[in-house]
């Protein structure tokens, strides 16, 4: 039956070479769009399993960059028994890097937008929990506490502005000594550049008794929920979440990301299934005389089902691989260039190719359904 | 003793055509024995066509009765008549109808897929057949490749593939000469001769009639000989 299908489809090159692209469109369509939702939700996702501890931001601060959280908090958190240590820090964007503003190359410049937070180097310095920073330093040394005009960067970042351990970094304006490079791995936290607090709070405006965020460390790491809540009880002015808190939220607004892109992905799934239907319908009207010899010599409604069912989803699973191989290198190409993290995963590779194999199986049905009901009598006489 | 192959008992058709009714057949009875090699003849919109789809199964008459080896073929639903037409009828056409994106093999062996027999053992069985029909050198050209009397010989290959009880075949020299014509009808009566098979064919050609055992004629949708 398989081969009999092939042999039909190969019969007519042109014809399913055409309902081959219209599919391929649609599956390069899904693997483009999905790809990007999935490589943001991954790189987020890298960022939020590296945050540790609770963050405390000023009370409806959508982000870092719009609290100010008053430095008197941290005492008082402090004074909790669970809590091992409070550091401040204070975030800003790399709105300009050497002069030369991060954000006018547009979209390419996405990779290039950094981001500074300011740190306690007597705090985040040190190792054990709260040097997390510090830890993956890979190139020179971290901040120290006598350190003005001294910056840490990010593998990419400083790789990206071509500066190393000794080179010197101007930011929005203010010359920084390279001491050191960290690295993570991680696309977005290799973005970020870590100063002193203080020269922060100046670069930024910021007061010496406010920051941006306060990172709460305790000392059993299961007890971060029970910190969030009590910091919430205690504190009015301050929200406090913890990074699997943190994720939950994000992760709801990754999965109505995800319904959007489906959503405009599901329009190319039309199309791509009425070409096949089209198609389809085209070859069985055309050899409505086959299938009625067909029937005449034995064969039933149903083998009759199978065979056009077959021939399509032949079309449908070779569309998708093809589609499927056309959209990763696509993928592959536009990474670099539109500097955008994508990612074709193993889920999405299989989804795609069984989405084509279905919309031939769907697209399939109704023809064979014509097909099989022909009288078979008419259907030799008048073909 | 003779077996009984087909006994049609009074049977009538009737076709709607737009608005008006045909009377196609009117009341036909004949009898047709294993081995005979019949020949039904008549000018065209006589109703013989429509005697032999209904012999075939692909029909059935509007009233009467059509006994296929002693069975009722009225009693039997879609599915059964199909798998009737599949292991004890074949059936030749006029325009050799044969898939064009096959080989002349595979065109063969097609009667056979829904019964899931094995490729191997199908082609063999083909190969057999159609060295006896003179397609040794042929059997893996596609149609378009043929001969019209090639063409008709692997139709007739075809029909003979699921080793049937009957072969009916539908003016089967229409579409070629006449000497192409009388070498079809050879090989139809040296399979007929060489395997006790039944055939009925339909033509309006009565150069071919002499080579027959039995001839009914038909007229105006009734025997008239």
């Amino acid at each position: 039956m398989w081969k009999i299908a092939y042999r039909n489809l190969l019969s007519k090159k042109t014809r399913s070479l055409l309902a081959l692209i219209g599919l391929m469109i649609a599956v390069v369509g899904v693997v483009g769009l999905i790809s990007i939702s999935d490589g943001i939700k991954n790189m987020v996702n890298e960022s939020l399993g590296q945050l540790q501890g609770v963050m405390v931001l000023q009370k409806d601060a959508f982000s870092p960059y719009m609290s100010k959280v008053d430095m008197k908090f941290v005492k008082e958190i402090e004074s909790f028994p669970e809590v091992d240590v409070v550091a401040p820090r204070v975030f800003g964007m790399a709105s300009s890097i050497d002069g030369s503003a991060a954000l006018s190359g547009g979209i390419s410049s996405m990779s290039s937008m950094g981001e500074i937070i300011g740190i306690d180097p007597a705090i985040e310095g040190v190792s054990g929990k709260t040097g997390f920073y510090a830890s993956k330093i890979s190139q020179g040394r971290f901040l120290k506490s006598s350190d003005v005009y001294s910056a840490v960067m990010g593998k990419k970042i400083a790789d990206d502005n071509k500066k190393s351990v000794g080179s010197i970094v101007e930011l929005n304006g203010v010359r920084f000594k390279v001491v050191g490079i960290w690295t993570t791995g991680s696309t977005a936290t290799d973005n970020i550049i870590l100063v002193p607090i203080d020269t922060a709070r100046k670069m930024f405006s910021i007061p010496d008794d406010k920051a941006s965020m306060l990172t709460v460390y305790t000392k059993d790491a299961g007890a971060v929920e029970a910190v969030s809540k009590k910091i919430e009880l205690r504190i009015d002015e301050v929200d406090a979440k913890s990074g699997s808190e943190y994720a939950s939220e994000v992760g709801s607004v990754f999965g109505s990301l995800d319904l959007f892109f489906w959503a405009i992905s599901s329009i190319a799934i039309l199309v791509g299934g009425v070409g096949i239907l089209n198609t389809m319908l085209m070859s069985v009207m055309e050899r409505f005389r086959d299938f009625g010899i067909l029937k005449a010599i034995g064969w039933s409604n149903s083998n009759i089902m199978s065979l056009i069912i077959s021939e399509s989803i032949i079309l449908g699973t070779v569309g998708g691989v093809i589609g499927l191989i056309a959209g990763y290198s696509l993928v592959e190409i536009a990474k670099p260039i539109l500097g955008f993290p994508m990612q074709v995963t193993p889920t999405l590779a299989v989804t795609a190719v069984l989405l084509a194999a279905s919309l031939g199986l769907i697209g399939g049905l109704y023809p064979a359904r014509k097909a099989s009901r022909l009288n078979p009598i008419e259907a030799i006489r008048y073909g | 003793m003779v077996k009984k192959i087909i006994e049609v008992k009074d049977v009538h058709k009737y076709f709607k055509r737009g608005e008006t009714f045909v009377h196609a057949l009117r009341g036909v009875s004949m009898t047709i024995n294993q081995g005979d090699f019949v020949f039904i003849i008549g000018p065209s919109g006589s109703g013989k066509s429509t005697l032999l789809h209904l012999i075939g199964a692909l029909d059935l008459p509007t009233e009467g009765e059509i006994l296929f080896d002693g069975k009722k073929l009225s009693d039997f639903d879609e599915d059964t008549l199909s798998i009737i037409r599949r292991k004890k009828i074949g059936f030749i056409f006029q325009a050799f109808n044969l898939m064009q994106s096959l080989t002349a093999l595979e065109n063969v062996t097609i009667p056979l897929v829904p019964s899931g027999i094995e490729e191997e053992k199908a082609n063999e069985k083909a190969i057999k057949l159609m060295t006896l029909l003179g397609l040794k050198e042929r059997i893996y050209h596609t149609p378009n490749q043929l001969s019209g009397g090639q063409q008709q010989r692997v139709a007739i290959a075809r029909a003979l593939i699921n080793d049937p009880i009957i072969v009916l075949a539908d003016e089967p020299t229409g579409e070629v000469d006449s000497q192409t014509g009388n070498e079809i009808f050879d090989y139809l009566r040296k399979m007929n001769k060489q395997f006790n098979k039944t055939f009925v064919i339909v033509t309006h050609d009565t150069e071919y009639i002499k080579k027959g055992d039995k001839i009914f004629k038909i007229h105006d949708g009734k025997i008239v000989r």
